[in-house]
Formats: structure tokens, sequence, C-alpha cells
């Protein structure tokens, strides 16, 4: 598998939320602003990285029978030390995505990648699909906070533009329109379901298409292959 | 691999599975001590630096004196004299209650008629985007509508004048109700 292929995958056709369908639990309850999508999204670029690399490493030395146990020691140390570094160095962050990064520990993606791919690839692949997967998560998390942060609340880029002193993590980025016009519904977890659920139904529309067209390529060859004969 | 496993006897295989979790169980145990060692002292700092700031923010003062022997309902765990330029400026207290979602642990200012000079909300899980809307420190924010309320204040909706936050009652009546709390604690100090 090369790292192109690798890239296509995490970030489109193998998407870890919106074709794996895993890990959404975070993806719907912190994307209200795009400063904690942005966080979140490398959070889990990071520990996902981290945990694939040492999984790959480790994976002829673990014994079949424990291997899950491994995999969440593993990755429970790596969301703890994140976590630790988080609360030291970007508590703005901490602070407004909560129990969630805890909670990343449970989160499928990381275990999902450890057991479809780590534990079956060398190191090298494994990093790409740290990284790939990453920021496959990232792109949704991103689309999932601009849409909802607009829609909701009429607002643009909370936390990352327009701070207040340049401090990130503050102040209420651009208002697009006044707040009171925003449909409110799209930030409380209701809002995240209906939201995660067009983008899926989109991201499967945008597959199929692509796929029907390549079908319709390769018929087309094959008849003019058979023309020719 | 499962099916060579099954094949070896099972006390051995068993001590090879132990050691195996306890050795990467001891390599983790490791990073994470090293990390917590690390990062200790930024954390606490930061989270008395919060304080700090919040203390500021509420009532500017030179100096906070902790006082006790005040009417404690259990949600306040400090409160404090200030004392600017030599003269008793009001109360600060800290309190840890129950909001809508979880705890909410907020600083809560006075100044020396009991009135309120300010809140400031260093920790909460309330709903983004409602309850949430207490801690907003931004200019304008809901909590600017507690400022200069004093003994007896209430939600416009159990016969005050403050104005809930749109969708979230309960953390409003929550902050309202813990102010007033701290309004009977400063005034049991006499």
């Amino acid at each position: 598998m090369n790292i192109k292929q690798q890239f296509k995958e995490g970030l489109i056709t193998n998407n870890p939320v919106l074709v794996q369908l895993i890990g959404m639990c975070a993806t719907m309850a912190i994307t209200t602003s795009l400063f904690n999508g942005i966080g979140m999204g490398l959070s889990v670029l990071v520990i996902l990285t981290c945990c694939n690399v040492v999984i790959s490493l480790i994976r002829k030395v673990i014994p079949n029978d424990i291997r899950l146990a491994i995999f969440v020691l593993v990755i429970a140390g790596f969301v703890t030390i994140v976590d630790l570094l988080l609360q030291a160095y970007v508590p703005a962050l901490s602070a407004s995505l909560g129990v969630f990064i805890p909670l990343i520990v449970v989160n499928c993606i990381i275990i999902g990648r450890a057991e479809a791919f780590c534990q079956k690839n060398p190191v090298g692949p494994s990093f790409f699909d740290g990284i790939f997967q990453g920021l496959g998560y990232t792109l949704v998390l991103i689309a999932m906070c601009v849409i909802r942060e607009l829609l909701g609340k009429g607002s643009f880029g909370t936390g990352i533009i327009n701070t207040i002193d340049g401090v990130i993590g503050t102040g209420n980025g651009i208002q697009v329109f006044p707040s009171e016009y925003g449909a409110l519904v799209l930030t409380l977890p209701i809002g995240g379901f209906i939201t995660l659920g067009c983008l899926i139904a989109l991201m499967q529309y945008a597959l199929r298409k692509s796929a029907e067209k390549k079908e319709a390529k390769e018929k087309a060859l094959a008849a003019q292959e058979k023309e020719a004969a | 691999m499962a099916e060579k496993t099954e094949k070896k006897s099972g006390g051995g295989q068993i001590i090879k599975l132990a050691l195996v979790l306890f050795a990467v169980s001891a390599i983790m145990a490791l990073a994470l001590g090293l990390v917590n060692e690390l990062t200790k002292d930024t954390i606490a700092m930061r989270a008395a630096e919060t304080t700090k700031k919040a203390y500021a923010n509420v009532l500017a003062a030179d100096e906070y004196t902790e006082q006790t022997g005040f009417e404690n309902d259990g949600t306040i765990t400090k409160l404090s004299t200030a004392t600017a330029g030599g003269q008793q400026a009001g109360y600060v207290a800290e309190a840890t209650f129950s909001g809508a979602q979880g705890m909410i642990t907020m600083v809560v200012g006075l100044d020396d008629d009991y009135n309120c000079t300010g809140v400031y909300v260093t920790k909460h899980s309330e709903t983004s985007g409602l309850g949430a809307k207490a801690a907003d420190t931004n200019e304008g924010a809901w909590r600017d509508n507690l400022v200069g309320q004093g003994d007896g204040m209430k939600l416009a909706k159990d016969g005050g004048d403050i104005t809930a936050i749109s969708g979230a009652t309960i953390t409003s009546r929550a902050v309202v109700t813990e102010v007033q709390t701290v309004i009977n604690a400063a005034k049991s100090l006499g």
C-alpha cells in the first residue's frame, strides 16, 4: 500500500467518521466551535499516530490472547499524557473540551485502527495511517463545526479568529449574522446528529457517483475493445 | 498465532501473558509518571492563576483575607474579605454548587453593602450554547446582569428582575441562588 492511496483512504474513501462510522460520540458532542473542532482533531491525530507507531512496533511480541488489553493500555497511556500536556500548556482547550479528552481512550477510531491496521502492518505505513486517518477525522470535525456554528449561532471561527488580546480560545469569532436568528437546535446534541447525518449522506452520494462514473468508463472501454475485435 | 497458544501447556502460557502485560503496564506507568512530574507544577500554577484572575475580575483589591465562622450551606469553599487602599472593599467567595449538568465552580464578589460586583465561573459542565453562557466573560455576557444586584435577588420568573439565560433557567437559577447564599454568608460575618 503506498502513501498516496493511504492519504486518499484516510481523507475520503475510508474516512473514519463518514465511511467507517467510528468515533462519532465525540464528533457530535464537541463540534460547537471551530476552536474545539481543531483542538479535538489534532489531539486525536497525535494520539492515534503515537499509538499506531507503538502498537506496530510491538505487534510481533504481543500475544494474540491479550492484544486488546495491551492496545487499551497503550491508548490510555497516550491519552493521559496528552491530557496532562493540554492542561499544562493549552488550558483553554482543556477547559472547553473537558471530559472529551480523557474519553478518547474509548474512541473507537484508535482501537479500530490498531486492530484493523497496525497489528498487521510495519511501522512506516502505520505512522502514515495515523496521520491520514487523524486528518480525515479533523476535517470532518472542522466541517461540522463550521456548519453548526454558522447556522446555529451565526458566527464563524470562535476561539480562532478575532480572539481577545490574541489569546487563543477566547472571543466570539466573526459574527456573520446576529445570533438571535441562528437555529439554536444545531448547537445542541440533536443538531449534531442532523448535521452528521447530512454529511454522511453527501459523502455516500459523492462516493457512489464516482463509482458509477468509473463503472461507466470501464463499460465503454470494454465495448470499444469488443468492437475493435 | 491463536492455534499455537492453545497447543502450549496452560500454566507457562499464562505466566508469559502476565509478564508481557506487566512489562507493557510498567513502561506506560513510567512514561505517565514522567509526564506527570513534568506538568504537575504548571497545572497547579494554571489553576492558581485562574482563581487569581477571577478574584481580580469580580472585585479588584490589594489583599484578600480568608475568613471563617460564616453561615454556610456547604457550597462555599472559601470566603475572604477584600481590602483596597487600607479600607474594607467587600467580600470574595469561592463556591462549588450543582448546575443543570454538573458542579459549577464560581467566584463571587460583593461590595461592602452586600451588592454583587461580579461573578466568574472557573469550572463547569453546562450545555454548550445554553447553560454554558453563564461562564461567558465577554463584554455584554449574561453575568453582567448580576452586577449591582443585592440581597433578595431573584430571576424574573421567580418574581425578581434578573432575566434568565434563554433555555437555561436551571443554570441561571443555580447561579443566582448561589450569589444569594454568598450574600447571606457575608452578612453572617457581621
